[in-house]
């Protein structure tokens, strides 16, 4: 908004060549340690022997593999450190790939540390100084470092030694900090402690506390210090495991579990080998867990145990059964079948001897895949195959052309190779390219990627650029690409506006193609209202992933394409039309009255039933089968286009049969994800005492510090005797004393690293099917817990016996009503969810600027407990309640304004 | 008072770095203002001042080329087309401080003056409190 003051966010930011901004949804840092000649014996030998080409290439993989910072160590007996540091860092500003990332310039001796700091353009990491020196030392190293503008980590040692207990490291990096704040006017976001991670399991009793040690101070020093990182060498921690890396990943994995949950943000570690957490075999993981946090470890049995285990750790394998008849077919016929049905078993020999029958690669593309495709095509036409199934035909499609690929590619080559002999050059006309990809500040994807195959097995070229993209990459991306059509989409209410950006700038930038909206959020309302306004060229809603294919198949035949797109446009005009003329006709109450009309409770006599603790609880990697019983199965079938009541669909005349076929490829699906743990479930709730101060606004206890929540209140004018709920009218009044209220959040992680196995693979049956899972997990997630709330954590409802369709049906007392959603429609409450229950790190749960939650199968909400309590819409919000609310929750207008557009006339 | 270059359609300065990044390694000298001129004409500078408003806690500037240059390095683009885009930007709130660089003449800078004078310059950033 033109002239509203930006706000600036105190965050740690450096810089290589790209910035990295570490901001407090930012998950764990990644610092690269390779580029060490202390750590990496084939690094010092390279330097050693001046061969800092291939030095360079260490590097080089370092950043490949996920290294966000690169640290840079030249502490060797045997070289010139400033020389070795200078040169390396020279050479390294000239490479772009790996310059991209800030740099840490790690060194014991400053004047290594100073040397780099004149060779470094971005802004960079300093590692380290202390107070080992003495106080004049640090000061003087600290100006030095400031002059540079580099953020610094500060080691926990001082004159008297290295901290190795909680409370010296705590002691230590307050002096350090109050010295950096306070007489070197550091800014305290460029302060970074290293608490000194030590070798745990070496058979010194008194090294066994080590990793707590480090992880307490953690806590307490980002609780004391909030704007400090803390980060560390991760590797010492496994020292005594030298030459077991199987072992050594696995204690990384669960002390950085453990340590991110504390606060530490950035670590060195080696980012090609590090474990996910979840695929350490469970009794390893016991194990590491025993001795990283100290439990059942007295005489060392823990470190015993974990000693004798390490060797024994091997993985299994698995089998299947198949009917495979039609294998006796002709190719042709062979080809037809594994598409119609979705088999890719044989796809690649079937591919190869059709390849050898056919004059060229291309004849098999559009001989026998395109008539089996158009078979597929056919029957899903005529309601006979349902998109499932299409998806799993497309899978076949994409392995089939992936083979062939290259000998067509070859083949272009070659004949591009004899026109340019013989002088002609020439374009090859390939299909039509649809641009699609989700709105930044969005994470959801599962529509898009439906989208993606369906139009893919239409014939058309699916250039998509994922999630969270900025609107200048979708322009230059279509430039780039040449595409005939955009496709946006989105899920939360802030996509909207930024869809209407992004047909703004396509006006700017003169674009002429057509663009299509699509997702939960959208409709061919906002989109004739908001969006067709903008842009002139064909803007069009597009329901759901079935209409893609007509409408992007009359936008590709020139003498349809604009009939089409008049006809669309008037009757976007239309309902433009209807809304603004129905928009006269909505009356208002003012807000003052509106306020005077609330739910009518009466709190004369209430007491409201206290929670069983006040505080918050976490649920890590709650056991998943527990969650199974409480999935709802209707919105799985509705996210595959499949609608009818569950289970009534299974048994459905038309779509019984496949929906059967879907729900038993869930089942065993769902099955594996348990049994292997393919995923986290990570919850937490909490409660709190509260006071309503005024009709919309509650207060909340939060240990020593105040969360003011603030609600929207219906004010639409009622039939009389209907009240203008708002959500806090479930809450007594503060002339009647206080309440409680309740908050959690729920997620299921490490979902993404499956569903990227699945889409390398190309299979995008099974990626589509594991994201719906991993939605209705945690939803099912939020449902179990909302019911141990009810029963047992807050026990207002101790005696409920309900069955799961009663679940469902929501027939219990209490709501759960998340912060965007039709009772609560301002997204920007979630900050005050997340503050609440302890910050992002809690769960994982990062929230993007648009607020939505990443990964997108995360759940979070309100509990409220009244009986009367009950889901609602605001509906629309008059000018009067925007100022008011504006002013409670000290946003400026424009900035409400923003948010809340939906809502607002 | 800084001001950076940004080379070409890249988007980066000479040395490699996008705006966000530059703005970030002189940020620590606390200027008064960070800006971009000369190399790219006011159309193509337009995201890039736009990136760097967003996050700058100092003033910001711009002094754009009249255009990119002809064949003969000579530059067509006139007073009014420079000053035309300069105030979408005056209006969006990107700056505080204009001008021309290669290429513009006195007459760009009087309608660029013009052109501007009518909005509000961009408001400070405010610190967020902790």
């Amino acid at each position: 908004m033109p002239n509203t003051p930006i706000v600036v966010k105190p965050y740690l930011r450096l810089s290589g060549l790209e910035p990295l901004v570490v901001r407090p949804e930012t998950n764990f840092i990644n610092v690269g340690e390779r580029t060490n000649v202390t750590g990496s014996k084939k690094f010092a030998r390279l330097v050693r022997e001046g061969h800092f080409e291939e030095a360079l290439s260490v590097a080089r993989q370092q950043v490949e593999n996920g290294a966000q910072i690169l640290d840079v160590n030249m502490d060797d007996a045997l070289l010139n450190g400033v020389e070795a540091m200078t040169t390396f860092l020279n050479l390294l500003q000239s490479e772009p790939d790996i310059a991209r990332i800030p740099i840490m310039i790690d060194s014991s001796k400053f004047e290594i540390i100073q040397a780099g700091l004149k060779c470094v353009q971005g802004k960079c990491i300093v590692n380290s100084i202390s107070l080992k020196e003495g106080l004049d030392a640090f000061i003087e190293q600290a100006n030095i470092c400031k002059s540079f503008g580099a953020a610094v980590i500060v080691m926990a040692f001082d004159e008297t030694g290295q901290a190795d207990t909680k409370e010296r490291k705590i002691e230590i990096c307050s002096r350090a900090y109050d010295i950096l704040t306070q007489q070197v006017g550091y800014d305290p976001q460029d302060i970074i402690f290293d608490p000194n991670i030590f070798a745990i399991a070496t058979g010194m009793e008194e090294h066994n506390n080590y990793a707590v040690d480090f992880i307490e101070a953690t806590r307490e020093i980002k609780k004391r210090m909030p704007l400090t990182r803390v980060s560390g060498g991760v590797s010492n921690v496994s020292f005594s495991f030298r030459g077991n890396d199987h072992v050594r990943e696995a204690i990384h994995s669960v002390f950085l579990y453990y340590a991110i949950q504390a606060g530490m943000d950035m670590g060195i570690v080696n980012a090609g080998q590090l474990v996910v957490y979840d695929e350490i075999e469970p009794k390893l993981k016991q194990l590491c867990e025993d001795v990283i946090l100290n439990r059942n470890n007295e005489n060392n049995e823990a470190t015993e145990k974990l000693i004798a285990f390490a060797d024994t750790v091997k993985a299994r394998g698995r089998e299947t059964i198949k009917d495979e008849s039609w294998r006796n077919d002709t190719v042709e016929k062979r080809l037809a079948h594994a598409l119609v049905n979705g088999i890719t078993d044989y796809i690649d020999a079937d591919t190869e001897e059709a390849r050898l029958q056919y004059p060229r690669p291309l004849d098999v593309i559009e001989g026998p895949l395109m008539d089996g495709m158009n078979i597929v095509g056919d029957l899903f036409g005529s309601g006979k195959m349902f998109l499932p199934q299409v998806v799993k035909s497309a899978r076949v499609m994409k392995k089939a052309v992936a083979i062939l690929t290259p000998y067509i590619e070859q083949e272009k080559e070659e004949k591009r190779q004899r026109e340019a002999a013989d002088g002609i050059s020439g374009e090859v006309q390939g299909a039509a390219k649809i641009l699609l990809a989700t709105v930044k500040g969005d994470v959801h994807d599962i529509g898009k990627n439906i989208v993606g195959v369906v139009l893919g097995c239409n014939g058309y070229d699916i250039i998509d650029l994922g999630v969270m993209v900025p609107s200048e990459k979708i322009l230059t991306e279509a430039r780039n690409h040449k595409v005939d059509v955009i496709g946006l989409s989105g899920l939360i209410t802030p996509s909207l506006d930024e869809m209407v950006h992004i047909a703004r700038e396509m006006k700017r930038n003169g674009m002429n193609i057509p663009l299509l909206i699509g997702g939960a959020t959208t409709s061919r309302m906002h989109t004739a209202v908001r969006i067709a306004q903008e842009y002139d060229h064909g803007v069009v809603h597009v329901l759901d992933a079935s209409r893609s294919v007509t409408v992007t198949g009359s936008l590709m035949q020139p003498e349809h394409r604009n009939q089409f797109l008049s006809n669309i446009r008037s009757e976007y005009e239309k309902l433009k039309t209807d809304f603004n003329s129905k928009q006269t006709a909505k009356q208002f109450l003012s807000y003052a009255d509106a306020s005077n009309n609330p739910a009518a409770i009466p709190w004369e006599g209430y007491q409201p039933v206290k929670p069983t603790f006040i505080g918050n609880r976490v649920f890590a990697d709650f056991p998943l089968e527990a969650l199974e019983p409480y999935i709802d199965w209707q919105p799985f079938f509705i996210a595959w286009e499949m609608h009818g009541k569950f289970p009534a669909i299974l048994s459905d005349l038309v779509i019984g049969a496949e929906a059967t076929k879907l729900y038993n490829d869930a089942r065993n699906l769902l099955k594996q994800v348990i049994e292997e743990k393919w995923v986290k479930a990570h919850g937490v709730i909490g409660f709190r005492e509260v006071t309503k101060t005024a009709p919309d606004s509650i207060e909340v206890k939060n240990n020593d510090q105040v969360i003011r929540l603030e609600f929207l209140r219906q004010q639409i004018k009622k039939a009389a005797g209907q009240p203008n709920l708002s959500l806090s009218d479930f809450i007594r009044p503060g002339t009647y004393g206080t309440d409680y209220m309740g908050a959690f959040s729920v997620t299921i992680q490490q979902l993404d690293v499956w569903v990227k196995k699945f889409h390398d693979a190309q299979d995008d049956y099974n990626k589509i099917m594991l994201q719906a899972l991993g939605d209705r997990l945690a939803e099912a997630f939020a449902e179990c817990l909302h019911e141990k709330v009810r029963k047992e954590y807050w026990g207002y409802s101790a005696a409920e016996t309900l069955t799961n369709e009663e679940l469902i049906r929501e027939a219990y007392s209490g709501i759960r009503p998340a912060p965007g959603y039709p009772a609560c429609p301002d997204h920007t409450e979630k900050y005050k969810l997340f503050e609440w229950l302890g910050g992002e790190a809690t769960t994982g749960i990062h929230l993007t600027e648009s607020l939505a939650m990443s990964p997108a199968s995360s759940v979070c909400g309100w509990y409220f407990a009244h009986p009367d309590s009950k889901y609602f819409g605001v509906g629309k919000i008059d000018r009067d309640q925007l100022k008011d609310y504006a002013q409670r929750k000290n946003m400026s207008l424009d900035e409400a304004e923003r948010w809340l557009r939906p809502i607002l006339e | 008072m800084i001001s950076g270059t940004i080379t070409d359609a890249s988007g980066r300065t000479l040395s490699g770095q996008t705006p966000e990044a530059f703005y970030i390694s002189v940020m620590h000298a606390q200027p008064l203002s960070v800006g971009l001129n000369c190399a790219l004409g006011a159309e193509q500078m337009r995201p890039h001042i736009e990136e760097l408003s967003q996050i700058a806690s100092c003033y910001t500037s711009a002094y754009p080329n009249a255009g990119l240059p002809n064949a003969f390095g000579e530059y067509d683009e006139q007073p009014h087309q420079t000053a035309h885009i300069i105030e979408s930007w005056a209006k969006e709130g990107f700056l505080n401080i204009v001008g021309g660089c290669c290429g513009t003449t006195p007459d760009h800078i009087k309608h660029i003056a013009q052109s501007v004078s009518r909005f509000a310059p961009r408001a400070l950033p405010v610190q967020e409190k902790v």
